[in-house]
């Protein structure tokens, strides 16, 4: 783990890790393998003392982990649920978390959840809405949100700004920090004709504590965020790119369908080996 | 309601949330009063609402999202109900998980209690219909290991501390059970049935008839244990926290067994429950 931050809270380079799925525990718990850090849904965990809890307790004495959340719903305007935040306030602390996040989405409205993660519409409302809702949570959770740019696959006309505007800009007003999901990016790209570096050109570096590498499914008309393969030559590419804009960044693979051996997800995420130090390299 | 163009965040929100989540798909969401009463927007008008790409209309990127909706909720179910849904057969399980869903939308920010209502969901649309005793025993059976796989456990009473617990206050004593438990009486003997598939043997369905099964966990384990009539009825009773002896008395005054063989069969059960971690507190009076 390097302690050369690079970003304004001083969170740590946790070098490359990968998400932790129930079908990998016991390999986990019964050969430590070779892995920086692990990411967990933290949804997964809350509510349960069954063995999932037991397995992460295991994990968590070994590795850093950080915590990645789907159901903060931050973008709704239903209340925020401070008793759920409560739960992932209370997992962090067991678990020592390096961090904690979510999406910039919603997930659910009028009391009814739809387990997706929802577009906003880009509109100043939006934001002001959102800015409010991510400084409530930070002030309860009291630390930073880190916060993710999720797969789109429809935008709303009501839009008066670009996705990646909106992010940086919540990210500014809210002072929280980013998980910049280079899959996601793409997918996002490709489902609404842009051009992800000019994407990218928009995202405040400062702010990236950590990054996504996943695989997707690309039906020709769109693409979809499954997590199912191995990441892509364009997705690499623009991880390549953002080593090269933010430097050296905890990276995490993600992969949650027709989930392979726990090596398999080790040789993927070490691939990104090749593209780490190439900000110091470019500066000679 | 809203002007398309303009909607408000409020108003988007509860609009695609009834669009994508009606049980007909996107189209006839839209025509829903439920998302009508936010925004009233024809087929051929959406774009006034959500753009359309190079490659997709409106209405197929809002598609996307309500195939994405069934499929991941139907799958979290497949996920939980796997027997009964190869009981079911694949497309009447679905079915019946759709038109739960739509009974029963998920309000929980987590899907653990997402499918808590369906064995009785089931119960009701099955009623009267070939196979139901097994398929809704099935579910419950999954239900209960769902239920106990999550559920604390409690510290545990072993073997060895029931063995030394005074044996002259039994009668009066009170036992408490893992709350990691749950006991059910079901239509058919679901729970032999499940062991048979689970081990790849042939099995015969299991013809209706009361049937009596045990669903606990043991450290990380689910365990299933089928009960007779007098089991299930101590378990019951010991677990509303009715003292042994009065327990015993009622559950199994029906017991064809002699009265000098009674002693070593209860004991065996007792033995047996202490040893896979049924008991976590013993307390007299």
């Amino acid at each position: 783990m390097s302690s050369a931050a690079g970003n304004r809270w001083g969170l740590p380079d946790l070098g490359l890790g990968v998400g932790l799925r129930p079908a990998h525990f016991r390999h986990v718990v019964e050969n430590w393998p070779g892995m920086d850090w692990f990411e967990i849904v933290s949804e997964n965990f809350i509510d349960t003392v069954g063995p999932p809890l037991h397995y992460l307790d295991r994990i968590a004495e070994r590795y850093p982990i950080a915590m990645h959340g789907v159901s903060m719903s931050l973008g709704s305007t239903d209340p925020l649920d401070f008793e759920f935040l409560g739960k992932i306030k209370a997992l962090a602390t067991r678990v020592r978390a390096a961090w904690l996040g979510d999406h910039v989405c919603w997930t659910g409205v009028a009391g009814v959840n739809g387990h997706d993660l929802y577009p906003m519409p880009y509109t100043e409302q939006s934001l002001r809405h959102m800015v409010a809702r991510v400084r409530a949570a930070q002030d309860f959770l009291e630390r930073p949100l880190v916060l993710e740019n999720p797969s789109t696959y429809l935008r709303f006309r009501a839009s008066t700004m670009p996705e990646e505007e909106f992010i940086a800009r919540l990210a500014e007003e809210a002072d929280c920090a980013l998980l910049l999901d280079v899959n996601n990016v793409y997918v996002t790209c490709r489902n609404h004709d842009l051009d992800p570096l000019e994407w990218l050109a928009s995202v405040p570096w400062d702010r990236v504590v950590q990054i996504h590498l996943a695989g997707h499914t690309d039906h020709g008309t769109h693409c979809i965020d499954t997590h199912n393969g191995r990441v892509i030559d364009p997705v690499w590419e623009l991880y390549a790119e953002a080593q090269r804009r933010r430097g050296n960044t905890a990276t995490l693979l993600e992969w949650d369908a027709d989930i392979p051996k726990f090596q398999v997800l080790q040789r993927e995420v070490a691939r990104a080996v090749r593209f780490r130090d190439a900000r110091k390299a470019a500066n000679g | 309601m809203a002007d398309a163009g303009s909607a408000g965040l409020d108003r988007l929100e509860r609009w695609m949330l009834a669009v994508v989540t009606h049980a007909g798909g996107s189209a006839r969401g839209l025509r829903h009063a439920r998302a009508r009463r936010q925004i009233d927007v024809a087929v051929g008008d959406i774009e006034r609402v959500v753009t359309r790409s190079s490659r997709l209309s409106a209405i197929e990127r809002l598609d996307i999202y309500a195939e994405a909706y069934w499929l991941r909720l139907v799958e979290v179910m497949a996920n939980e109900y796997p027997t009964t849904r190869d009981a079911m057969g694949e497309r009447a399980f679905d079915a019946a998980c759709r038109a739960y869903l739509a009974r029963h939308p998920s309000t929980e920010r987590l899907l653990l209690g997402l499918s808590a209502k369906f064995p009785d969901f089931l119960a009701r649309r099955l009623r009267g219909k070939r196979g139901a005793a097994l398929a809704v025993s099935l579910a419950r059976i999954e239900r209960a290991m769902e239920d106990v796989f999550d559920a604390p456990a409690g510290e545990l009473l072993s073997p060895a501390a029931m063995a030394a617990l005074p044996a002259a206050a039994w009668g009066r004593m009170r036992l408490e059970l893992t709350p990691a438990m749950r006991l059910l009486a079901l239509d058919c003997d679901a729970n032999s049935h499940m062991t048979a598939l689970r081990s790849r043997r042939s099995a015969s369905r299991p013809r209706p008839r009361p049937a009596w099964v045990l669903v606990h966990r043991h450290g990380l384990r689910v365990l299933r244990t089928s009960l007779t009539r007098e089991q299930y009825a101590l378990l019951r009773l010991l677990g509303r926290g009715v003292p042994i002896g009065r327990a015993i008395a009622r559950s199994c005054r029906d017991l064809r067994v002699s009265a000098d063989r009674l002693p070593a069969l209860l004991s065996g059960w007792f033995r047996d429950w202490a040893a896979t971690g049924l008991f976590v507190a013993a307390r007299v009076g």
